[in-house]
């Protein structure tokens, strides 16, 4: 017996021995992106360029630079930060683990809310998102008005007016798009005594000049916010973006005859075999089912797109409706189906 | 570098263990203990290596100077020695801690305008200031001879286990063992379980509860109920127990690994039936230092003074006290708070208090030292009133902040584990299976093992980011 205690307490010893002998056995793992994180995990050997520069300065003789470039990146503390951040990115099973953790956050939330009849409960411990339980929907909490989102719009509709008095020869325009955060419908609002409630829109809409046109596409219920947004992402689905193309083109067309047409929906398409879990279903690792994943097909004008003089697609709208669709949980299919969304792209039509 | 980071658990700590174990002379592992610990002093904080330095050289000359004198019967040098030593140590501790503070009394005292801005002090300062004066004040009333070898002397000064946040350690508490490093089986295998255990209680409860008192007390005082109030001050009162006793948990825990008995610094304070009982439980290391070093010779030195003396060295002992957390006067009434209340203990309030029903004592113990923390967590004094408002009702039970507006209705729960581990049962079962032995301990030490692994899961989880706008 005392042999299998002294065993069990040495097995201490052996797992903080093991993780580091994990890494040296290892060595440089081969894949180092994070899909469900969107980020690249720290690697030490990989991410100290400074110290590749330093190194290069003492080959030169150039030592008092090379110091100087080190002493900077330790007491900056930056050099120990992407060390611990490394070490924690590289541990074994590390992705297990926090699922894992996760899970047990989420039984101490459910725990905690056993005393009400909330049916919309944090999703996790971090991420301020909420679940809707009755409908399966990872939501974010009320945007709050106070006197500072007077004072900050005041200062936006000010702007406003010394721009479209500046350039009185250009029509300007507003689309705004509610979403369930400022909107009357956001579940939650009972619980927040300052929940923003559409209040902070409609004082931008009454006070703005009316030298800006503006249009809305408001949420009518919570059900119309289901239709039009993701389950799993803060972001409109193809319902929402289909609406809005109908109001921005209603908009625009508004003062101008020879508007091009309107872009015709010829087919949608549904991909059944994707299941799409959005930035909110990986902030939180909330085991929810995916988003039905919509696609369109439309009669697109023939243009050349390019960034930075770099013509390309900028989508995989074709691999898809050839059935080339990557399969790894919490993949951005949004992003590989309708392009990239960040960036400057140029449509020459 | 934080005891509870995977760098240090996964890479410094083992790191450390097998390079002093396997050394084949044991008197290197002091050479060793020196090395890692200037290591983990400077991964955390490496602009202030050349203090940490200074603070060694101070306090070893001093304390051979000293030393010296008395062999060569020279008193009055000794003396000298002795303040000279004391003085510097203080200035260093002053210079970094409390100049900004002083100069901002100046200020107000004075019509004078001065441009300073407060830098971030050395790590640790305050402790290993502490130790370099208790070793100097030890060595001039001969307790101990002072130190010849500088790397032991280092080792005792600035040991990684102890250096941040203590415990205060006394020379001769561990010289034996910087003298002959022992390799003792159990007493790792125990210095392990009090890791583990001080690691659960940082990371699961002290860490989950600072969050939501975080939430809580950056909030509008005057838009909170008195639920939440409650809340909020019952959750601070646990997460800094859990917190600082957790840490000296794993200060003991590493320090047994590696073959050292650091003081303890808790001795369940919350079951305290008086302030003073409370002060002998609480950051006992500090306490002895106090009583040891400053009341104890201020008694002696006005001993023939009647008028309100022991009072007086309480309160001077109190406010240096709180002095001693920081320097801001929120920390310096919370000192003072304790202060008048040990006063009027120990001018026969204590022992009528005795004499009442256990219930009454620790009721009282309690409520005092729940609203100590009011002064020591809120560093704006001219909140405190609000704080007390929304405390005692005065925006209702619940206003227009909520648990569910602030998101820290889930932080409840922790409150159960939170008080258990606060109080001596979870202990006191665990030393029963200790002195059972046999199949119990077993189990008890694989709930340890897996306590660990679980702790660990924790903290990935925290370093788990997700990016909102990664993919979009």
């Amino acid at each position: 017996m005392k042999k299998a205690h002294r065993f069990i307490l040495s097995l201490f010893f052996i797992i903080i021995i093991s993780v580091p002998g994990y890494w040296l056995i290892r060595g440089k793992p081969d894949n180092q992106v994070s899909i469900v994180e969107g980020r690249v995990l720290g690697l030490p050997e990989r991410n100290y360029p400074t110290l590749k520069i330093a190194i290069d300065y003492i080959r030169q003789g150039r030592i008092d630079l090379a110091f100087n470039l080190v002493w900077d990146l330790y007491t900056g503390g930056s050099l120990q930060k992407k060390f611990d951040g490394a070490a924690t990115d590289q541990f074994p099973f590390r992705m297990d683990l926090i699922k894992f953790a996760k899970s047990i956050d989420r039984w101490i939330i459910r725990l905690a809310y056993s005393l009400t009849n909330d049916n919309v409960i944090p999703a996790d411990m971090t991420s301020d998102i909420y679940i809707m339980l009755d409908h399966d929907a990872l939501i974010l909490p009320p945007g709050r008005i106070d006197q500072n989102t007077y004072e900050n719009i005041d200062i936006r509709l000010e702007n406003y007016k010394t721009i479209t008095s500046t350039y009185s020869e250009i029509n300007f325009y507003i689309y705004y798009l509610e979403s369930l955060q400022y909107s009357k419908y956001n579940p939650l609002n009972k619980y927040f005594a300052k929940a923003d409630q559409g209040q902070s829109f409609t004082y931008f809409r009454e006070n703005l000049t009316d030298k800006i046109q503006l249009k809305c596409m408001p949420l009518l219920s919570l059900e119309d916010y289901l239709r039009k947004f993701y389950r799993t992402d803060h972001h409109w689905n193809t319902n929402g973006i289909l609406e809005a193309y109908d109001g921005i083109y209603e908009i625009l067309s508004r003062k101008k005859e020879d508007f091009p047409k309107k872009l015709q929906i010829t087919e949608m398409i549904e991909f059944e075999n994707i299941e799409f879990l959005g930035s909110s279903a990986r902030r939180t690792l909330y085991p929810i089912s995916g988003d039905l994943f919509i696609g369109f097909q439309a009669e697109f004008p023939n243009c050349t797109v390019s960034d930075q003089d770099i013509v390309g697609d900028y989508n995989y709208r074709d691999e898809y409706l050839n059935g080339e669709i990557p399969t790894t949980p919490y993949i951005d299919h949004y992003k590989y189906y309708f392009g990239r969304q960040s960036g400057v792209l140029e449509y020459d039509c | 570098m934080p005891f509870s980071s995977i760098t240090f658990i996964f890479l410094f700590l083992p790191i450390t263990l097998i390079l002093y174990y396997i050394l084949p002379r044991k008197r290197w592992r002091n050479l060793i203990l020196v090395l890692t610990s200037l290591f983990f002093f400077i991964w955390s904080d490496p602009t202030h290596i050349h203090v940490l330095f200074t603070s060694i050289l101070i306090n070893y000359y001093v304390g051979l100077l000293i030393g010296k004198s008395q062999e060569r019967n020279v008193g009055n040098k000794a003396k000298t020695m002795m303040w000279i030593g004391i003085i510097l140590n203080l200035l260093l501790l002053g210079f970094y801690k409390y100049t900004g503070f002083f100069l901002d009394i100046l200020e107000a005292v004075f019509p004078l305008t001065i441009n300073y801005t407060q830098r971030a002090f050395p790590l640790g300062v305050s402790f290993f200031t502490f130790s370099g004066i208790s070793y100097i004040l030890d060595i001039y009333n001969e307790i101990n001879p002072p130190e010849k070898n500088l790397v032991r002397f280092s080792a005792y000064l600035i040991m990684f286990p102890k250096l941040l946040q203590g415990p205060i350690t006394r020379y001769m508490q561990i010289k034996d063992e910087l003298l002959a490093p022992k390799f003792i089986p159990l007493q790792i295998m125990e210095g392990v379980r009090r890791f583990i255990g001080g690691l659960a209680k940082k990371v699961m409860l002290a860490d989950s509860l600072s969050i939501a008192t975080q939430k809580i007390f950056t909030a509008n005082f005057q838009e909170m109920g008195a639920g939440l109030a409650w809340f909020g001050l019952i959750a601070y009162t646990l997460q800094i127990y859990l917190d600082f006793s957790g840490y000296t948990d794993m200060a003991i825990g590493i320090g047994q690994m590696l073959g050292f008995k650091l003081p303890e610094n808790f001795n369940f304070p919350y079951i305290s039936r008086s302030i003073s009982d409370f002060w002998r439980r609480w950051h006992m290391t500090l306490g002895a230092w106090f009583r040891t070093y400053l009341f104890i010779p201020m008694e002696y030195a006005r001993k023939r003074e009647k008028f309100l003396r022991q009072q007086t060295n309480l309160l001077i002992v109190f406010l240096l006290t709180g002095l001693w957390h920081g320097a801001s006067w929120n920390f310096v009434i919370w000192g003072v708070y304790y202060g008048f209340i040990v006063v009027i203990e120990s001018s026969g309030f204590g022992k009528k208090l005795k004499k009442t029903s256990p219930l009454i004592q620790h009721s009282y113990s309690l409520i005092l030292i729940v609203i100590g923390w009011i002064f020591f967590r809120i560093t704006v004094i001219q909140q405190w009133g609000s704080f007390f408002g929304a405390l005692f009702g005065t925006n209702g039970w619940t206003n227009s902040i909520t648990f569910r507006s602030l998101n820290v209705l889930f932080y409840l729960p922790f409150l159960l584990p939170s008080v258990l581990f606060s109080l001596p049962f979870m202990n006191q079962l665990s030393e029963k299976i200790k002195n059972k032995g046999g199949k119990t301990l077993v189990a008890l030490d694989l709930g340890y093992i897996l306590l660990f692994l679980f702790t660990v899961t924790f903290i990935l989880s925290k370093g788990f980011t997700a990016f909102m706008y990664a993919e979009f």
